[in-house]
Formats: structure tokens, C-alpha cells, sequence
């Protein structure tokens, strides 16, 4: 194993040495999913747990009036996204942001799209909290949980304490934290560094990912992300002022989370109001340098790049996708 | 030998005790007492309560229907100014309760006292209240008192109605959330001067007046605030609410 790592990093070396940006690729590859997602002390991750965290997640009696559950709007058919702009929530309400795909957020350091949540076990407060989604609240979730004997025995076998906020919070962060996207051919080209798993197309893909597309400025790592937060220039004035909400500087005004690139071709529409319907309009957007906004990040101007090399950065795009997700298989 | 060791420690021992020992009310050190906030909730000079109307400063009808107030880090001092320690403690203020327990302290007496209204940046901004039974006052709440997207405590979640038309329906909604780290207030240091009573219990009475609340506020046209919408909206209600307390 240690072998096989080691070489690794040597092969991701030479890569860097031949693409430019390529050192910010990083060399965190968790090969071994079990062994390497992080997970807090109150809630190390056991089969169990992740049973019961996949029960919540899928259960409808956690939105107030029974429609809907976290599966409503994370679909894993479709990497945890729902295909639709902005999510319905409870009574037909419409939510306020694109749904965001969950995969490898065991790795990432904070929730939303703003940052404003800082753990996964508490991200669960805001979908369950809000009018405009599953509007119940955690009180009643104990309530409702805790009269059914199986979800009782489940708890119990999987935390050793009756169904309450805190097992409900710690199971569906752990099955969350599961959620793990490493099998794309994207990952066989980073274990191996043999850039022959790439077509042509797929190739120079890559070649404009890490160059001329200067996508790899933000979109960097195992994650294809740096976990900061950039205004894009999608609007001139944002009405959802973003990361400032939490931060309260308008420095963060219109400023997002720069989203994990995995499975990018399944969690259409796109960024995060959904208002971009395909990879290739995103494309389009950045191609131009985005929109006027006085806060747009300085990472973002006019790339030139033509129709068949946008063809080819979608190719290489393509190669993010996933087809199972490692961390829960056969749970 | 032995005896005669024994003997002299005995009288050592007892020698030091009536020389540095407790003597009543002079060295009130020695004695342990319990400490409780009983708040009366006022609304100038009428009694508060919820789904009652009151008119505020700005000559309108208004009516609270909810109000849930954090307050925390009660502080001691002794007559010399010295603090005097006491145990870290969260209460929920509800105006269905009044009498608050601020736990034991090692002394019968207590000068000054003052309290933080709302969660201290610490524990706002490291406590996770799924860790909490739900009757704990950290743990969740319903209505809720911790936000889902921007995550911490709600220090104070103040709603109700006005009566815009003055035909005595109270419909137009005001909603006044205040929290984040930046809205943590302390009470004014309070002369209190109380000595524990003979079942060892200091009680402090303190007055809420929620017209002080909400003194200066134009609610009709200032009905809303979640702190981060309308900050300075939430930083005004906040100093208000620092001084809305009194002690007898």
C-alpha cells in the first residue's frame, strides 16, 4: 500500500512539473474510503449508524406534513441533486437555493452553500428548520421518531441511548459522510497518473482545465475544489447576497461556495439558484468573464477559448463522474 | 507520645479554627448560598403578558405574542469589588416563569451582580444543541431559538401584532430575532446589597420592561428583523434590551 502511495505521489510530481498548476492537485487521495473518512469523536462511523442515518434521510414523516424527506431533493440517482432549479419544499413552497449535491462532504470544512453551517451533524437543523422545506424542527422530530419501537431499537443498537436529537443529527451525518464519490475515471487516472485513460478529447480537456480554461484556480484537489467562496459575476446585483449573509461583509457580497466538481454532468442546472441549465451555458459564462459585479473575483475574465475546446473541457468534465458510491456499498 | 502529638494538633487545629473561623456576617466566605433572578415582566407601568395590548412610545397598539430571551454568565462581586465565582449557567427566559436559579456561591452576601443577555461567542459558536436533551435550555427548542442557516442561537426572539388601523385588530405581524456574536450584551452592573435569608437563599428581583424594548422602534415600518436582514434594526432592539432591566 505504502508502494503503491508513493509511486503515486511521484506520478502526480511529474504531473505537476509538466502542467504549471498542476501542484494544486493535491496528493490527499483517501484510497481506502472506511479508513480515511474523517468522522468527529461522538460519532464514529459503523454499519449501524449508517443504517439508521439512511432510514432518517429517506423518511417523510420529517417534513411537517409527511411529503416530503431529505431524498426529495437529494436523488442518488442523480448525485444527490434533484434536476430542478429550486427545490419544492412542504405546501408547494419553493426553497431559496439549488439543490447541492452531497458527495465527499465528509472532506469539506463547512455546510451550505454560504458556509453556514459548520458540521455536518448540524447542516441537518437547516432543511429540517425551514418553512420553505421540511418546516418541523428537531423537537418534533424527536417527537414523532421516538413513538416508532423499531426506530427505538435501532438507536439503540446504533448509539446506545433512546431516538433524540442527538442520534437523529449523528445518524444522518453519518450516512452522509458515507456518501463517497471515488470510482470516476478521473480517480483511475489519479491513482495510476497514466494519462492513457483519457481519450484525445478527455485529454486536452484536462490540458484547458489546468491552462487556458484557469478552471484549476479554484477548482483544485481531489474534490476539484478549493472550499473557498467566489463571486462568479452572475448577476450585476445579487439578490441572495450569499456568504455575506454569514459573514456580514459586503466583501462576501454575491459570493458562493466553489462546488465540488465530482459528477458535475448529472447535477444540472447549475449554480446556486440553478438559473444555468447546462455545462455548456456554464462554460459560456466564464468563456465571456462572467457578468459586471463590482465584487467579482479577479479569477474570472475572458478565456477565449473556442467551441471545440469547450467541447473538450466537457469531455474531460465528464470524466468526474461516479457510477457507485464507495462508502456505503452493500449497506 | 503519640498521645501527646495527637494532643498537640488537636489544640492546633482548633486554635487556628476560632482564630481565622467564621464569624457570622463578617466572614460570610464560609457560608454557601443559592442564588435566584426572580424577574417581573412589565410593560411601563402595567404588568406584562402575552396576547395583551400595550401601547408603546410611538402611540401604537401592539401585542406580543412571543418572547424568549436567553440570558447567561450571571457575575457576582462582593462589597469590595471582588468577583465572587459562580457556576456558568443558561436560562430560557419565558414570561410564563419568574424565578430563575443562578446556582451556589460561597458567601451569604452579593453587592453587584450582573448577567450577559443572550449565548456568549464561545458557546454560540461551538456548542451544537443536538447535544442537549431537549428540556436543557441549549438544547432545541420549538418554537426554534437556534438558526438552521446561519448557525447559532437565537439570543432573543420577540413577535407579535400591531394594530395598524386602531380598530382593535391586532394583524400587522412584527418579527424581532436578534442573535448573532456581534449582539451579545451585558446588563448594567447592578447594586443589589442581599444577604442570604435564613434558608440560605439570596434572591435578586429584577424588572423586564418590554415598552423599553421596543422604545424608539417605528414597528410599522420597522417589523422585521432576523439580525443578519436588518442589522442595525437588531443591534438597536439589542441595546434596548440591555436596558430594559432594573432591580429593585
Amino acid at each position: 500500500m505504502l508502494c503503491k502511495r508513493a509511486g503515486f505521489f511521484i506520478v502526480i510530481t511529474i504531473f505537476s512539473l509538466f502542467w504549471s498548476c498542476a501542484e494544486k492537485i493535491s496528493s490527499k487521495i483517501p484510497f481506502d474510503p472506511w479508513e480515511h473518512i474523517p468522522a468527529p469523536a461522538d460519532n464514529a462511523i459503523t454499519e449501524d449508524r449508517i443504517k439508521l442515518g439512511k432510514r432518517i434521510f429517506n423518511d417523510k414523516a420529517l417534513s411537517l406534513d409527511s411529503t416530503i424527506s431529505c431524498a426529495s431533493c437529494h436523488l442518488e440517482s442523480i448525485a444527490f441533486t434533484d434536476s430542478v432549479s429550486i427545490h419544492t419544499g412542504i405546501k408547494g413552497r419553493k426553497g431559496h437555493r439549488n439543490s447541492p449535491d452531497l458527495f465527499n462532504l465528509a472532506f469539506q470544512p463547512n455546510f451550505f452553500r454560504d458556509g453556514g453551517a459548520r458540521t455536518i451533524e448540524l447542516q441537518i437543523l437547516g432543511p429540517l428548520q425551514d418553512s420553505n422545506e421540511m418546516g418541523l424542527g428537531m423537537v418534533e422530530a424527536v417527537r414523532r421518531l421516538e413513538l416508532d419501537s423499531s426506530y427505538q431499537e435501532m438507536a439503540r443498537v446504533a448509539y446506545e441511548r433512546p431516538i433524540d436529537a442527538f442520534v437523529i443529527s449523528r445518524s444522518v451525518g453519518c450516512y452522509i459522510r458515507t456518501l463517497i464519490s471515488r470510482d470516476a475515471l478521473y480517480d483511475s487516472f489519479l491513482e495510476s497518473g497514466d494519462s492513457s485513460v483519457f481519450n484525445v478529447d478527455q485529454k486536452e480537456g484536462l490540458k484547458l482545465f489546468m491552462g487556458k480554461g484557469g478552471c484549476v484556480n479554484c477548482h483544485s484537489g481531489v474534490d476539484l475544489t478549493n472550499y473557498g467562496f467566489e463571486n462568479i459575476g452572475l448577476y450585476e446585483e445579487y439578490v441572495d447576497s450569499g456568504r455575506a449573509r454569514i459573514t456580514l461583509d459586503s466583501k462576501d457580497d454575491g459570493k458562493f461556495r466553489v462546488p465540488s466538481l465530482r459528477n458535475v454532468s448529472r447535477t444540472a442546472p447549475y449554480m446556486h439558484d440553478g438559473s444555468i441549465k447546462t455545462l455548456e451555458k456554464v462554460l459560456e459564462h466564464y468563456n465571456i468573464g462572467g457578468g459586471n459585479n463590482w465584487n467579482k473575483s479577479d479569477k474570472i475574465s475572458n478565456l477565449g477559448l473556442t467551441e471545440h475546446e469547450m467541447k473538450q473541457l466537457i469531455a474531460f468534465l465528464e470524466t468526474l463522474t461516479g457510477n457507485k458510491l464507495i462508502g456505503y456499498e452493500g449497506i | 507520645m503519640n498521645s501527646v502529638f495527637f494532643k498537640l494538633v488537636g489544640a492546633i487545629t482548633i486554635s487556628v479554627l476560632l482564630i481565622f473561623g467564621c464569624k457570622p456576617d463578617e466572614e460570610p466566605k464560609c457560608k454557601r448560598s443559592n442564588v435566584y433572578l426572580n424577574f417581573k415582566y412589565k410593560f411601563g407601568d402595567s404588568d406584562f403578558a402575552l396576547e395583551t395590548p400595550y401601547t408603546n412610545s410611538q402611540g401604537e397598539s401592539i401585542m406580543f405574542t412571543r418572547s424568549d430571551v436567553y440570558f447567561s454568565n450571571f457575575k457576582a462581586q462582593d462589597k469590595n469589588g471582588g468577583g465572587i465565582e459562580t457556576a456558568k449557567i443558561y436560562h430560557l427566559m419565558l414570561p410564563g416563569q419568574t424565578r430563575y436559579s443562578m446556582g451556589a456561591i460561597a458567601t451569604n452576601y452579593v453587592d453587584h451582580c450582573m448577567f450577559g443577555i443572550g449565548i456568549d461567542s464561545v458557546t454560540n459558536k461551538t456548542v451544537d444543541p443536538n447535544t442537549y436533551p431537549l428540556d436543557h435550555p441549549l438544547g432545541n427548542k420549538s418554537p426554534n431559538m437556534y438558526w438552521g442557516w446561519n448557525q447559532g442561537y437565537i439570543f432573543a426572539a420577540l413577535d407579535g401584532y400591531i394594530d395598524t388601523a386602531g380598530n382593535g385588530n391586532h394583524d400587522f405581524k412584527f418579527t424581532y430575532h436578534i442573535g448573532l456574536n456581534e449582539l451579545y450584551r451585558l446588563s448594567k452592573s447592578f447594586k443589589v446589597a442581599k444577604i442570604a435569608d435564613a434558608s440560605s437563599n439570596i434572591d435578586i428581583n429584577i424588572t423586564l420592561d418590554y415598552a423599553k424594548i421596543v422604545d424608539g422602534v417605528h414597528m410599522q415600518t420597522e417589523p422585521s428583523t432576523h439580525s443578519f436582514s436588518d442589522f442595525e434594526l437588531a443591534k438597536k432592539l439589542a441595546d434596548n434590551l440591555s436596558g430594559a432591566f432594573t432591580v429593585e
